[in-house]
C-alpha cells in the first residue's frame, strides 16, 4: 500500500504535465531524450555511460552488455549501488561504469548495450539497445598484462590457463617461449644437454653448420613430440607421458643410453648400416648434413618423452586450457613456443659443441668418453624412478669410483707432465671421494645423490626427530576414498599427488616437506598423499577430477571445497611452499 | 466474522468491474456488438507504470464504471501490438479505436491518475461519438 501511496504522490505531481491540453505526451520525452548512452575506450577499459534526462530512471537489473562477436557472450558487469526506488534498483541522473579490456577478447569486437527505464512521469520506455563496435589492439592488452601480473595469488597454473584465454596470439606465444627458457633452467632439460652434445661430437666432419642443423632438428623434434603430447593429453585428458613411465619403457631406454655411452667409450660404433649410409649419402651430396638428420630428430622425440617428464606448471596450465576449450591450435601453437624456448639453450650450447670442438683429433676420443660417463648418468637417473634408492646411489657410486679409476688416479704421474694431467687427477680423485661416499651413503639409508652423508648430519637431531611420525600422510588411491577423509576432517585438507616415478615428487618429499618449518605448519593440515604411480583406472580418475595432468600437484581443501587460488602444481623451494601454507591458513583464519 | 463478511463484500462492490480481453479481434467483435469504443493499453513486463493503472488508477470506482460502460478494453503486450501496427515507445500507452480498429484521436502515453484519465475518456468518447455520426 505504501508503494502506491508514494506513486500516487508522484502521478500527482506528473498529472500537472502529463496531459496538458496542448498535447497528450508534451512532458512525456521521446526516449532518444531521455535515455543518452555512450560507450568510450578509457585507458585499459570502456566506460559505459548511459545519461538520463529529469525524472527518467534505469531499472538496474535491465543493463547489459553482451558481447555479439567474436563469440556471443553475456558480459559480468560490476555495476555501482542503486538506490531503492518502489522495491525496485534504479539509477538516476547517469549510470556509469567499466568493462575491463581484461575481459574481451582481442581484435574486432562487437558490443550490445541494453536497458531499460521509465520516467516519473508514468511512462516506461520499451528495452533499448544498441551497437557499438570496437577494435583492441594488442599494446593496449599487455598494458592490462602487465596489471595483472601484480594482481597476486591465483594459481600459477590457473594465471597461465587465463593468460591463454585473455590474451592475443603472440602475447601468448611470446610468455610460452619465456616460460620455456625458464624451464631450460630446471632440471627437466639438463640430461637433454649431453644427449645433444654427444650426438654433434660423435658426428664426423662436425662444421657449424652441421652442429646448428643437428641441434635445430634435435629441438624441433622435442618441440613437436611436446606438441602432439600436449594436444593429444589435453584433447583425451590423459597422461600420456605417464604411459612412458612405464618401468619396461625406462628400463629399454635406459639400455640405450648404456649402449650409447659404449659406443662413445669406443667399443664399438653405433650408426645406421653401411648400405643405408651411402645411399642417404648419394641422396644428400651437397648438403653433407642430412645423413644423420633422421637419427637426430628420433632423439630428439624420444628425449622429450623419457627425459622431460617434468609436469612445469606451464606445461599443465596449457594443457587445462586445451582440456577446457578444446581449442588444441592455440594450445598446440603455444605448447610449440614452449618447447623452443625450452630448446633455445640447447640449439646454442649444442651449436657451440660444433663450434668450439672443431679439428678434430686424439682429444676428441677423451671427450667422447666424458660424454659416455655422462650417458651412463643419464641411465642411473633414469632407473631411479623405478629402483629403490639405495641400488642408485650404489650405481652412482660405482660411476663415480669407476671414471675416477679410469683417470688413472691410482697411478704415478711422470715427471715433467702436462699440467692437465694434474688437473685430470685432482678432478678424479675428487670423484673417486664422492663416489664413496655415496657408496657409503647407499648403505646408510641416504636417498639423495646430492646429501649422501645425511645419516651423519642428522645424528645430532635424531632424539626429537623419533618423537615426530616421519610421514604422516595417509596414502589414499581413488576418489572414494578422498571425498572420505574430506568429510571427515575437521582441518585444512593437504592433498599431495606423487607417484614413484616423478622425480619432481621425490624432490618435493626430500627437500620440501622434510624441511623442519614446513614439517611444524603441517600440523594444522590434514595430509594426504593421492599416490598415482599406479597409473590405474582410479588413479586417473583422481587426475581427470581435478583437470591435473599428473604428479606433482598439491592441492588445499577445506570442508570439502577445493581452494583453488593456492593450488600448487610442479616442484617449490621450501621458503615458497611454505608462504603458500602461511597464505592458506590466513585464508581460513578470516 | 459478520464485519469481515461486510468487509469483503464491499471490497467486492468497489473493485473494477471490466475485465481485460487479451485479442484485439475479440474486442472488434464485441465492440460492434455492444457499439463501444475500443481501448487498448499496452503494456510489457516489469511495467511500473502499468502496475499503477491497474492497481490503483482503474480501481478507482467512477473510473471502472466509466470505461465498462463506454469501452471495450483491450490489453496488449508491446510486442504484438507493434505487429498489429500499434506503435509505443514506452508504456503504458493507450490506443483508442472504434468498431472497425480505425483510430481516434491521438494516443494516450504514460500513466495518469484516475480522475485525469477519466477526463481523457471523456474526451475520447466524445470524439468517438463525432467520428460515428
Amino acid at each position: 500500500m505504501k508503494k502506491f501511496l508514494t506513486i500516487f504522490t508522484i502521478f500527482f505531481y506528473s498529472y500537472l504535465f502529463a496531459f496538458t491540453p496542448a498535447g497528450l505526451d508534451r512532458e512525456i520525452i521521446e526516449p532518444e531524450v531521455a535515455f543518452k548512452p555512450s560507450i568510450v575506450r578509457d585507458k585499459n577499459a570502456f566506460l559505459v555511460q548511459i545519461k538520463l534526462a529529469k525524472d527518467i530512471y534505469l531499472y538496474q537489473d535491465k543493463v547489459k552488455v553482451e558481447l555479439l562477436e567474436p563469440k556471443k557472450k553475456n558480459l559480468l558487469l560490476k555495476l555501482p549501488p542503486a538506490e531503492d526506488f518502489h522495491d525496485d534498483k534504479v539509477y538516476f541522473n547517469e549510470l556509469k561504469f567499466k568493462i575491463p579490456f581484461s575481459e574481451l577478447p582481442e581484435g574486432k569486437i562487437k558490443l550490445k548495450l541494453s536497458y531499460q527505464g521509465c520516467s516519473k512521469a508514468g511512462l516506461c520506455y520499451a528495452p533499448m539497445e544498441k551497437d557499438y563496435v570496437f577494435e583492441i589492439k594488442k599494446s593496449q592488452k599487455s598494458e592490462i598484462f602487465e596489471d595483472k601480473k601484480q594482481e597476486s595469488m591465483a594459481s600459477e597454473e590457473e594465471k597461465i590457463a587465463s593468460t591463454l584465454k585473455n590474451e592475443s596470439l603472440w602475447v601468448v606465444l611470446i610468455t610460452f617461449f619465456g616460460f620455456g627458457l625458464l624451464l631450460a633452467l630446471t632440471p627437466c632439460v639438463f640430461p637433454m644437454i649431453p644427449i645433444l652434445s654427444s650426438i654433434i661430437v660423435g658426428a664426423k666432419d662436425i662444421t657449424v653448420k652441421k652442429a646448428f642443423v643437428y641441434s635445430l632438428v634435435y629441438v624441433l623434434a622435442m618441440a613437436l613430440t611436446y606438441t602432439i603430447a600436449g594436444v593429444l593429453a589435453g584433447l583425451f585428458g590423459s597422461n600420456i607421458q605417464a604411459a612412458f613411465q612405464n618401468p619396461w619403457i625406462i628400463s629399454i631406454f635406459a639400455l640405450i643410453f648404456v649402449a650409447l655411452a659404449f659406443s662413445m667409450f669406443g667399443f664399438y660404433e653405433i650408426g645406421l648400416p653401411a648400405s643405408l649410409q651411402t645411399k642417404l649419402a648419394k641422396k644428400s651430396d651437397e648438403a653433407g648434413s642430412k645423413g644423420g638428420v633422421i637419427g637426430v630428430a628420433i632423439m630428439g622425440f624420444l628425449s622429450a618423452l623419457i627425459v622431460g617428464p617434468c609436469v612445469a606448471p606451464p606445461l599443465a596450465g596449457a594443457l587445462i586450457y586445451i582440456g577446457q576449450t578444446g581449442d588444441a591450435l592455440l594450445g598446440g601453437l603455444a605448447l610449440f613456443s614452449l618447447s623452443m624456448g625450452m630448446g633455445a639453450p640447447l640449439l646454442l650450447i649444442g651449436t657451440g659443441a660444433g663450434k668450439f670442438m672443431p679439428k678434430p683429433g686424439p682429444w676428441m676420443t677423451g671427450v667422447s668418453r666424458v660424454f659416455g660417463v655422462v650417458m651412463l648418468g643419464v641411465a642411473i637417473w633414469m632407473v631411479e624412478r623405478i629402483l629403490p634408492s639405495s641400488i642408485t646411489l650404489l650405481l652412482w657410486a660405482a660411476l663415480f669410483i669407476g671414471s675416477a679409476i679410469y683417470l688413472r688416479v691410482f697411478e704415478n704421474i711422470e715427471k715433467g707432465s702436462h699440467w692437465f694431467e694434474y688437473l685430470k687427477k685432482s678432478v678424479g680423485m675428487l670423484m673417486f671421494l664422492y663416489g664413496l661416499f655415496l657408496f657409503f651413503g647407499a648403505f646408510t639409508g641416504a636417498n639423495n645423490l646430492f646429501d649422501p652423508l645425511k645419516v651423519l648430519k642428522q645424528k645430532v637431531s635424531i632424539v626429537t626427530k623419533t618423537t615426530k611420525k616421519e610421514s604422516n600422510f595417509k596414502k589414499i588411491y581413488s576418489i572414494k576414498e578422498l571425498q572420505e577423509i574430506l568429510k571427515n576432517s575437521e582441518k585444512p585438507v593437504l592433498l599431495d599427488f606423487y607417484a614413484d616415478w616423478c622425480v619432481s615428487c621425490k624432490e618435493l618429499e626430500h627437500i620440501t616437506f622434510a624441511d623442519e618449518r614446513v614439517k611444524k605448519e603441517f600440523e594444522d593440515f590434514t595430509l594426504v598423499k593421492a599416490d598415482v604411480t599406479a597409473n590405474s583406472e582410479e588413479n586417473r580418475e583422481l587426475l581427470k577430477k581435478f583437470s591435473l595432468f599428473g604428479p606433482p600437484a598439491i592441492l588445499f581443501f577445506k570442508d570439502g571445497k577445493e581452494l583453488k587460488k593456492y593450488r600448487v602444481i610442479g616442484y617449490k623451494e621450501p621458503e615458497l611452499f611454505l608462504k603458500i601454507l602461511k597464505d592458506v591458513k590466513k585464508s581460513l583464519a578470516k | 466474522m459478520r464485519i469481515f463478511a461486510m468487509l469483503t463484500i464491499t471490497i467486492f462492490l468497489f473493485a473494477a468491474d471490466f475485465d481485460w480481453l487479451d485479442s484485439l479481434q475479440k474486442a472488434k467483435e464485441l465492440a460492434k456488438k455492444e457499439n463501444k469504443t475500443i481501448m487498448v493499453m499496452i503494456d510489457q513486463n516489469g511495467c511500473e507504470a502499468c502496475e499503477y493503472m491497474d492497481e490503483v488508477a482503474f480501481e478507482d470506482q467512477k473510473l471502472s464504471e466509466f470505461v465498462e460502460n463506454f469501452f471495450i478494453p483491450v490489453k496488449i503486450d508491446m510486442d504484438k501490438a507493434k505487429i498489429l501496427g500499434l506503435k509505443a515507445f514506452g508504456t503504458p500507452t493507450f490506443y483508442f479505436l472504434d468498431k472497425n480498429g480505425k483510430k481516434i484521436g491521438r494516443q494516450l502515453v504514460g500513466a495518469a491518475t484516475a480522475k485525469v484519465f477519466l477526463e481523457k475518456l471523456k474526451e475520447y468518447k466524445k470524439m468517438s461519438e463525432v467520428s460515428s455520426r
